[in-house]
């Protein structure tokens, strides 16, 4: 009887931990970065590359919220910017003129996929021998994510670039034309 | 139930009837002795004990409660406390101990499944938070040239065939050989 009820007690007891348990992995499964639906791993466009990236930015999370932390005196606008943003992924890549081909048809199965996972294009641009491509993703109203993909031969001009989180894409312009341009080294 | 036998003797019959005056009393009696108890003192001079043992009850009830000394009512509380713990700590043993142990373990699992995948173990450093400052501007600078230059790019794109060059004034230089 007692060997009983101590069986009964431990099925339940492993009942309630699973219970509490997998719920709560669920909800922290759901709150991971590459479950939002703005972010694109930029790990799959890695592989079309033999080299390894020339530029690589990835600022998400805490680093993210110090930045706009840190702005927050010298530029509010900023601030308040990238208070809404939950990463910044950034790929460049030497290309050479042989390899464009190539890689302008890797990216072009990578835009339909976005396409088939609901990224909406907003840019398609294709010009001597350049290529430029611009998605969003939208989520109830409101933009989730961008992806940017510049395909153009030279070094560092290839470029695939995400940001997660709600943009304003004018507030962007308005905010990029403040700040100069040049290798990122330079800065 | 157990009521007397018409047949038996007074003796036993009186008995009966003082067993039940203080249930009587107190209302306790069940409905079938309550009829018969009431047949009995209408009949006999039961009533007269009856209204005796109100006149007891109430004078009871008029005397000063005794107080309980000050030391037994601490060695019953202390004894009632002890007696509390043991009961908790034996639930403790066989129920409680396994659950409590679980609750904690699901806190610590809850607390690092939330907030551990967070938790940076170094604090970024302000170098750190400059360098991506300027990465952030860099990126900004970048999408802006990128939208001027797609801009410029599709404008021209649109426009092109609809624009027609102004003729020359003046004709074109002959190249010397």
């Amino acid at each position: 009887m007692k060997h009983h009820s101590r069986r009964l007690l431990n099925r339940a007891v492993f009942v309630l931990f699973w219970g509490l348990l997998l719920p709560a992995l669920i909800v922290h499964a759901q709150s991971r970065l590459s479950d939002d639906p703005g972010f694109v791993d930029l790990g799959a466009v890695e592989q079309w590359f033999e080299d390894a990236p020339t530029l690589e930015v990835d600022i998400r999370g805490r680093l993210l919220h110090l930045v706009a932390e840190a702005s927050r005196l010298d530029d509010p606008e900023l601030s308040v910017l990238l208070g809404k943003l939950k990463a910044i992924q950034v790929r460049g890549y030497s290309l050479r003129h042989s390899q464009f081909d190539d890689i302008a048809r890797h990216a072009s199965a990578f835009a339909r996929r976005l396409s088939e996972d609901g990224w909406h294009t907003v840019l398609h641009v294709r010009e001597r021998g350049e290529q430029t491509d611009m998605y969003v993703r939208m989520n109830h109203d409101e933009i989730a994510g961008m992806m940017v993909m510049v395909i153009e031969p030279g070094y560092d001009d290839t470029v695939f670039l995400n940001i997660v989180g709600n943009i304003d894409p004018e507030q962007i312009g308005r905010l990029g034309r403040k700040f100069d341009l040049g290798h990122l080294d330079d800065f | 139930m157990n009521l007397p036998d018409p047949s038996s003797d007074a003796m036993a019959s009186a008995a009966w009837m003082e067993a039940r005056i203080e249930a009587y009393l107190d209302d306790d009696l069940p409905a079938e002795e309550r009829a018969h108890f009431e047949r009995r003192l209408s009949t006999e001079t039961w009533a007269d004990q009856l209204a005796l043992a109100e006149q007891i009850r109430a004078g009871l009830h008029r005397l000063p409660a005794p107080l309980c000394p000050a030391p037994v009512t601490q060695a019953a509380i202390r004894t009632a406390r002890r007696e509390t713990w043991a009961d908790w700590r034996g639930r403790l043993t066989t129920i409680w101990r396994p659950a409590l142990a679980m609750t904690v373990l699901l806190i610590m699992v809850l607390s690092a499944a939330l907030f551990g995948g967070r938790a940076t173990p170094n604090p970024p450093n302000d170098m750190a938070v400059q360098r991506a400052l300027t990465e952030v501007k860099w990126t900004l600078a970048y999408l802006s040239q990128v939208g001027r230059e797609t801009g410029v790019s599709v404008r021209r794109d649109v426009l092109d065939p609809y624009f027609t060059p102004p003729p020359s004034r003046y004709p074109e230089p002959k190249k010397s050989q």
